[in-house]
């Protein structure tokens, strides 16, 4: 450990550090666009100079390394007049087009300008003009104006996503990014550049003019693409004419699972979320009646995607009534690779084993076949036809295809309408919290169960302490914030 | 992020008492008065709607209109300043990608609805393209229902401004 001192505040830290990553650690902030953890060290932008006491020039912040008396400056007015000076040479060929730019309100560019910038222009000649809208596949919007040369797209596909579509080619004022000929931006992550390009020169067809983001909330949640559960933003908000819709998913650092990152399919997932849905909303004594009292068997099929607590309380519910419960998590072989994509889809697969659910196809199949009453909740292999001559009663959270006997459909919140946890593939518990408000909220899966039997523990907090924590070895308030990590079933 | 700071007027210390700005504005209302009770006949005033008041100037707030460039397209890009800036929030933009190479961006629908607006020309002042102007001399506005009072993006671009100055002036 060395002492060092940032605006004369006394920071210890590890010798040998990198002064930039120190400063963010530490809430000072430092202007900048190529640097990036997960991208590492670039130096190109110039932009996090720093003043250190002894050295002769002003240094940038992301390649010097901490050692004992390090004396930095981040605000002296020579440092302010440096940047202001950078910017502006940055500035001069940038089209200012900010009213038209999605990037607009959360861009460093803007950002950087209002905090050191503010001169006034001393252009004079013709701006160089580059290609404005190049569609660079993937759903990625390429505007070389924008552009600051950060080069962290360009070392997004070399050194991350490995598939290398992105170069910057040219000198001077030349220069620009771009993709080789007929060769366009395509690997399962390639959206991640839009959020890895500080300004608006990278930006996402899905998202194009469809909201400012200012006018956007966000609530951190969990993707459910995948059983790997990368944290996610979701940007949703209510416009006058039209109802609570998620407008974009970003993803959320956090080291131990996703570091920056999410995959296409994940981000491209909330178009499921939005998708309208009719509402069918459930009578409790009927439930009850073709639930609770009849003693013929009964057959229950719960999605694996389900939150912990939803799966918990199905469980209880089950167990009470003597209904067989089993949830199947779904499998694709083609999604999974080396990185974050998870060949297993059901996004809380892996609290089945915790919860003592039974996952065996061959024994879901087996009971169906005898079974007088089968209850679907979201599970696809029932909205498909299976071969069984029980009467089924879909709970669903969407409308699916061939939805046949109308009464027999139960709507119910889903995921981003309701607060829960998931256990991702490696075993790390997870909370996400509600965002979408409308029609479907009311009606959570927990509400509904206990609405038939209303014995059942009535809300999360006590279905947590009196099951849940037990089940799991720890309970809801143990939860970190990134995640916990849980021991295996058999030492809970 | 950076906060840029303008000037505020009203920071003397004459103004910060209020009193003198009270009885400044006191003084016009009492002349009037006295010169409209000594000469009752010759009252300064219009059998409205009969007859329409002649005096409204260039920068009368009246009906909003969306303005066009000089090539006869629409000057709007859909950045949203005037409704992020109006109290009301009584503008409703969807934007969509323009495809005839002049901009990226434009407004697929454009509707202000008049009846929630307040007519405070915020949005006329946030419009960095001088798109939404409210020079158009229209101050009374009759419809039969309550959804005519919605203007949309054609009804808005048809409405001719009433001071010569027709198209946008953003460069
Ligand atoms: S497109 Fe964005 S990320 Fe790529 S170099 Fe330019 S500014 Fe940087
Ligand atoms: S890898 Fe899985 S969890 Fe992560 S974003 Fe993609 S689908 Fe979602
Ligand atoms: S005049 Fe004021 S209230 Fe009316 S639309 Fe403009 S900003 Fe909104
Ligand atoms: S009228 Fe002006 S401020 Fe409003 S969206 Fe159009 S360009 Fe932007
Ligand atoms: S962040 Fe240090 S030079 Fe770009």
């Amino acid at each position: 450990m060395v002492n060092i001192s940032v605006d004369n505040q006394k920071i210890e830290v590890e010798e040998n550090a990198l002064l930039i990553k120190v400063l963010q650690d530490n809430d000072v902030e430092i202007s900048h666009f190529c640097y990036h953890e997960a991208l590492g060290v670039d130096g190109n932008c110039r932009m996090c100079m720093v003043e250190i006491e002894g050295a002769k020039r002003p240094q940038i912040a992301c390649n010097t390394l901490c050692k004992e008396g390090l004396k930095v400056h981040t605000k002296s007015p020579n440092i302010l007049k440096v940047k202001q000076e950078i910017l502006e040479l940055e500035l001069i060929n940038h089209p200012v087009d900010c009213p038209v730019c999605d990037q607009a309100g959360e861009c460093s560019l803007q950002n950087y300008y209002m905090d050191f910038g503010l001169y006034g222009s001393r252009h004079s000649v013709e701006k160089t003009k580059k290609a404005k809208h190049v569609d660079l596949g993937s759903n990625v919007m390429l505007d070389q104006e924008r552009c600051v040369l950060c080069a962290r797209c360009t070392r997004f596909t070399q050194n991350i996503s490995k598939s290398n579509e992105l170069f910057i080619i040219g000198r001077g004022d030349q220069a620009r990014v771009s993709s080789a000929p007929n060769k366009p931006l395509n690997n399962p992550y390639a959206m991640n550049v839009i959020d890895l390009c500080p300004v608006g020169a990278l930006t996402s067809k899905d998202f194009r003019f469809q909201q400012r983001v200012w006018f956007l909330d966000s609530v951190e949640s969990i993707c459910h693409g995948c059983s790997k559960g990368c944290n996610i933003t979701i940007d949703h908000n209510t416009t006058k004419f039209d109802n609570d819709r998620i407008h974009r998913y970003r993803p959320r650092r956090n080291m131990a699972i996703n570091s920056y990152f999410m995959c296409d399919e994940g981000r491209l997932s909330f178009h499921k979320e939005n998708k309208k849905s009719r509402h069918f909303p459930f009578n409790a004594s009927t439930l009850r009646t073709l639930m609770c009292t009849d003693e013929s068997k009964k057959v229950m099929l719960a999605n694996a995607s389900l939150s912990v607590e939803n799966l918990s309380i199905l469980k209880l519910f089950c167990d009470k009534y003597s209904i067989e419960l089993f949830s199947l998590p779904i499998v694709d072989e083609t999604f999974g690779d080396d990185w974050l994509r998870n060949s297993v889809r059901s996004a809380n697969a892996s609290a089945l084993e915790f919860l003592e659910i039974s996952s065996s196809y061959e024994a879901f199949l087996k009971a169906a076949q005898t079974s007088k009453l089968l209850i679907n909740i979201n599970h696809p292999l029932l909205f498909e036809n299976i071969e069984s001559h029980a009467k089924i009663m879909h709970f669903t959270t969407h409308d699916f295809e061939d939805m046949g006997d109308m009464r027999n459909i139960v709507s119910f919140a889903s995921y981003s309408h309701e607060n829960g946890t998931l256990i991702n593939s490696d075993n790390i518990i997870q909370k996400f919290s509600k965002s979408l408000h409308n029609i479907h909220s009311e009606n959570t899966l927990h509400h509904i169960f206990t609405q038939i039997d209303n014995t059942l523990y009535k809300t999360q907090e006590t279905l947590w302490s009196g099951y849940i924590s037990k089940q799991l070895g720890l309970g809801f308030s143990d939860i970190q914030k990134m995640g916990t990590k849980l021991k295996g079933v058999n030492n809970a | 992020m950076g906060v840029k700071v303008v000037h505020r007027h009203g920071d003397t210390l004459k103004e910060k008492m209020y009193l003198p700005a009270i009885f400044a504005g006191m003084k016009v209302t009492l002349s009037h008065f006295t010169k409209n009770i000594s000469n009752i006949n010759d009252m300064q005033d219009v059998c409205y709607p009969e007859q329409m008041p002649s005096d409204i100037t260039p920068r009368y707030r009246g009906v909003h209109r969306l303005t066009k460039r000089a090539d006869d397209s629409i000057a709007c890009v859909a950045c949203f300043m005037c409704a992020t800036a109006c109290p009301a929030e009584c503008i409703n933009i969807v934007a969509t990608l323009r495809e005839d190479n002049i901009d990226e961006k434009m407004p697929q629908k454009f509707e202000i609805d008049l009846l929630e607006c307040i007519f405070c020309g915020y949005c006329v002042e946030a419009c960095p393209c001088d798109a939404i102007r409210m020079d158009s001399g229209i101050f009374s506005i009759i419809e039969r229902e309550r959804k005519d009072f919605i203007y949309d993006k054609e009804k808005l671009l048809s409405i001719k401004g009433a001071f010569g100055s027709e198209n946008s002036h953003a460069k």
